[in-house]
């Protein structure tokens, strides 16, 4: 009972620092989202105090105009046309302010979709990557297969060529024999002369030459084919 | 306590298995072994291919010679 207890006690152990594991690498992505947030939010505070001032600052600026044109027109109507202004100013800070607002939450908006946006790409880049893999091996599964198709079709090829060859090489070894057996006949009968025999042996040794030839590419071929074969034994086990 | 002991063995097998970048790491490697086996293949069949051609050559030549001293008879 006890044995068993341990064992139990040690598997959850394991399941629990498994998961364990497993959640720590999900909530280190966690945080990072937040940081972005949080500063982006940053961002937006400081920047809505240097636009109200730079707002007010042009503000100041137009009514600075202003005035100074009524100063040098009119004196007497310069204070109604402050109040006005005034009131004018107010509501036109308001308008701004609003605007303002909007547009940093449009910011946001547009920063949040950014971010949706790049992970969904990440996503998207990590599915390519594992299907490249995939489709590259399954590729390279085809392109090997056709590969010893056609390895194996050029070993039969040369086997066929070969037993040909020694057909023909033995058919020509006779017959050359039986040439060379009749020229030298006709040179004993004295039916050719000595010059005749001698041209016609020179052709006759040009061809025995050849069939030399042919004897050594058919070797070397039936040593290469062999070896291919041990290869691909080989490359089988 | 059968019916705990199955899904926690289970679970702990899952854990414990491989994991995403360790099958890349081996398919990978797979696909290395067959790009080199699809070397060497090619490499055998043009040995093979380049051996036909000599024997092909070879031959002509030797008929060509021997219907010359066959012609002379």
């Amino acid at each position: 009972m006890e044995m068993i207890k341990t064992m139990l006690l040690s598997l959850l152990l394991i399941i629990g620092l498994a998961f364990g594991a497993n959640a720590q690498g999900k909530l280190k992505e966690v945080p990072a989202k937040e940081k972005v947030e949080k500063e982006i939010k940053k961002e937006t505070e400081k920047r809505k105090p240097a636009r109200a001032v730079a707002t007010q600052n042009e503000d100041d600026d137009d009514d600075d105009d202003d005035d100074d044109e009524s100063e040098e027109a009119e004196d007497d109507d310069d204070d109604e046309s402050e109040e006005t202004e005034d009131e004018d100013d107010d509501e036109s800070e308001e308008e701004e302010s609003e605007e303002e607002e909007e547009s940093e939450e449009e910011e946001l908006e547009e920063s949040e979709e950014e971010e949706e946006s790049e992970e969904a790409q990440e996503e998207e880049a990590e599915e390519d990557e594992d299907e490249d893999l995939q489709t590259r091996e399954k590729r390279m599964e085809k392109e090997a297969d056709k590969a010893e198709k056609e390895k194996r079709k050029a070993e039969q090829d040369l086997d066929r060529k070969v037993s040909e060859g020694k057909q023909q090489a033995k058919q020509a070894k006779d017959e050359l024999k039986a040439v060379k057996d009749e020229l030298k006949r006709l040179k004993d009968t004295g039916k050719i002369s000595g010059e005749e025999y001698g041209r016609r042996m020179q052709k006759i040794q040009a061809a025995e030459r050849a069939l030399d030839k042919l004897n050594q590419d058919l070797e070397k071929a039936e040593k290469k084919g062999q070896g291919s074969s041990k290869a691909s034994e080989k490359r089988s086990n | 306590m059968r019916k705990f002991l199955l899904p926690a063995l289970l679970l702990t097998m899952v854990a414990c298995g491989p994991s995403s970048s360790e099958v890349d790491e081996k398919i990978k490697q797979h696909t290395q072994e067959l790009e080199q086996k699809v070397q060497e293949l090619d490499e055998a069949t043009k040995v093979l291919e380049e051996s036909a051609k000599d024997i092909d050559k070879s031959q002509a030549e030797l008929e060509r010679l021997l219907n010359e001293v066959k012609e002379e008879q």
